[in-house]
């Protein structure tokens, strides 16, 4: 497979342990990661998120299993050489200037060195630091303006490839409003984008597709911004207190809506008054449920891409659906 | 090599208050003392110290503080970062070793005696390779461990020589002797050049042990850096 037909980032069956093999931070992750694409790591503390980022970044070393970024070894320096990283524990020299930083890391990507000050500041103004930030100690900068410095440092060099450990961890509202504007731009752009944090409804806002990651496994893929033509999760809510038309004799509400699904190639996921889960194959399924619903005499009076879900692959003995 | 690494590595060491004092201490004593004898003799292995000094924690540092991770996202190979910093931690030390060894010549002309010109270039060439004999070892013991454990264990190092040589004299063990002259000179790598200026003839041997030392330095340094795993998650 030569590397431009290689998925941006492939993890095969790795396994990585620690402290002798008693600890298996990662026990056969398998993963594919499309050009262009956004993808979500979510998961609990200790999941073996941060692992799996080490070692598509190079860092860690799998016991076995294979990863590859764009058909090479993650540590090619050519890889580097178009990858952008946001670590999570920014450490930074306290005594450098956001300005002397960015051009430090301006000249260990090796970028157009004629172009130095200009791409810094630009940077710099790119995250809303201004120039006087920019000539400032990053000693004496606040969490959020470190986390947009070092923003500004993974953007350098226009990078395919951005890896993005907590982004928005002490980022201020419009801070995250920033960054989400910027990851929304360099995703139009086609740079394949990973984002590891524990920000929900961020996560779901920003990445087109999400892996829960639990003890070292993935236990769900789910597709969150779907296309017209990708399946996806509809929520679907009724009126509270209107009455439903007359259903079949025993027939449930629950396996009424379990028909109707079934009747327009959608499925039923799950029924709790007032909200009901159909998933849907593309958005002209998803309009021949809702006209169902509708001619089903139904109280429907609300749909919607089903959003928060992410929130239940963490509830207690949630039944994960991949 | 490279130069931004180089460039950066040294502008860090000097923001050390420590590291500014123990050089000052090691720059300023020296040179009184060559004043006081009107002799070079005090002022002959300043690059060692100043390599010491300026390198220790070279690497060890940047694992502890965890600035690799950034580092090493950008296109930049482990053999590169090592000897980058090794070359830098050599310049200092031979830069600062030859600005005492000049400094404490114009003192003791000024006190009328001049030294000898090729005593000074021999000197000078010393200091400029004793510099990076040093930064070597230290760069080498840094990747071993972190922080500033790489001082504790030259340290440790050179106390277990002492320890050696004591122990084959005693035990009037030759093996043991030399194997601990063999250690401090891997330790404390120096080339005397004294048949340069018509001292004695030129030892081979002695050449190839420094050259040795600091090519095996480096080949530790490199691997260990290729193998370490770099993520706080493998703390």
């Amino acid at each position: 497979m030569t590397s431009a037909e290689a998925p941006a980032l492939l993890v095969e069956n790795v396994v990585k342990t620690y402290r002798g093999g008693t600890v298996r931070a990662l026990d056969g992750v398998s993963l594919s990661v499309e050009r262009g694409e956004t993808l979500g790591i979510i998961g609990p503390n200790g999941a073996g998120k941060t692992t799996l980022l080490g070692c598509l970044l190079g860092f860690l070393r799998p016991d076995s299993g294979t990863v590859t970024v764009d058909g090479r070894a993650p540590d090619d320096l050519a890889v580097r050489a178009y990858t952008g990283y946001l670590p999570e524990r920014l450490v930074l020299d306290r005594w450098m200037s956001g300005t002397e930083f960015l051009e430090y890391h301006h000249a260990l990507a090796k970028l157009d060195a004629t172009a130095r000050k200009a791409d810094c500041a630009a940077a710099l103004e790119r995250v809303g630091l201004d120039r006087a930030a920019g000539l400032q100690r990053i000693g004496k900068y606040s969490r959020g303006m470190l986390q947009r410095l070092g923003l500004a440092q993974a953007l350098l060099g226009d990078p395919r490839l951005l890896f993005l450990d907590e982004p928005i961890s002490g980022v201020d509202p419009a801070g995250v409003l920033l960054f989400r504007k910027l990851l929304a731009e360099m995703s139009s752009q086609g740079v394949t984008i990973l984002v590891n944090s524990h920000q929900l409804a961020e996560v779901e806002r920003i990445c087109s597709r999400v892996v829960f990651v639990k003890k070292g496994r993935i236990e769900a893929m789910e597709t969150v911004r779907a296309g017209a033509a990708s399946a996806r999760v509809l929520r679907a809510r009724f009126a509270a207190h209107a009455p439903w038309p007359p259903a079949r004799e025993g027939e449930t509400p629950a396996a009424l809506l379990a028909r109707i699904a079934t009747e327009c190639d959608a499925t039923w996921l799950e029924y709790t008054a007032p909200d009901a889960r159909f998933r849907v194959p593309d958005d002209a399924g998803a309009t021949r449920l809702l006209s169902a619903l509708l001619a089903a005499g139904l109280p429907l009076i609300e749909a919607a891409p089903d959003e928060g879900r992410l929130e239940r692959l963490f509830a207690p003995g949630a039944e994960v659906r991949s | 090599m490279n130069p931004t690494l180089m460039l950066n590595f040294t502008r860090n060491r000097v923001q050390s208050p420590m590291r500014l004092m123990l050089f000052f201490l090691a720059f300023v004593p020296p040179i009184v003392m060559a004043l006081i004898a009107r002799s070079l003799q005090p002022v002959q292995a300043g690059s060692a110290v100043f390599a010491l000094i300026f390198t220790a924690g070279a690497v060890g540092q940047d694992v502890s503080s965890g600035v690799l991770q950034l580092l090493f996202a950008r296109p930049v190979g482990r053999r590169e970062y090592v000897l980058s910093r090794w070359a830098a931690g050599g310049l200092i030390g031979a830069a600062l070793g030859i600005a005492q060894l000049l400094l404490a010549s114009l003192v003791v002309l000024s006190r009328g005696a001049a030294p000898d010109p090729s005593t000074l270039l021999r000197l000078v060439l010393e200091n400029a390779l004793g510099g990076f004999g040093t930064a070597a070892v230290m760069v080498m013991l840094s990747t071993l461990v972190g922080g500033l454990g790489d001082v504790a264990l030259w340290v440790f190092g050179l106390m277990s020589t002492q320890i050696l040589t004591m122990a084959a004299m005693a035990k009037q063990w030759d093996w043991l002797r030399k194997a601990a002259d063999e250690l401090r000179a891997f330790l404390q790598p120096e080339l005397p050049l004294g048949w340069l200026s018509g001292m004695g003839s030129a030892d081979v041997a002695v050449i190839l042990r420094f050259f040795l030392a600091i090519a095996l330095s480096l080949a530790i340094a490199v691997t260990m850096m290729q193998r370490k795993e770099l993520s706080y998650a493998a703390d």
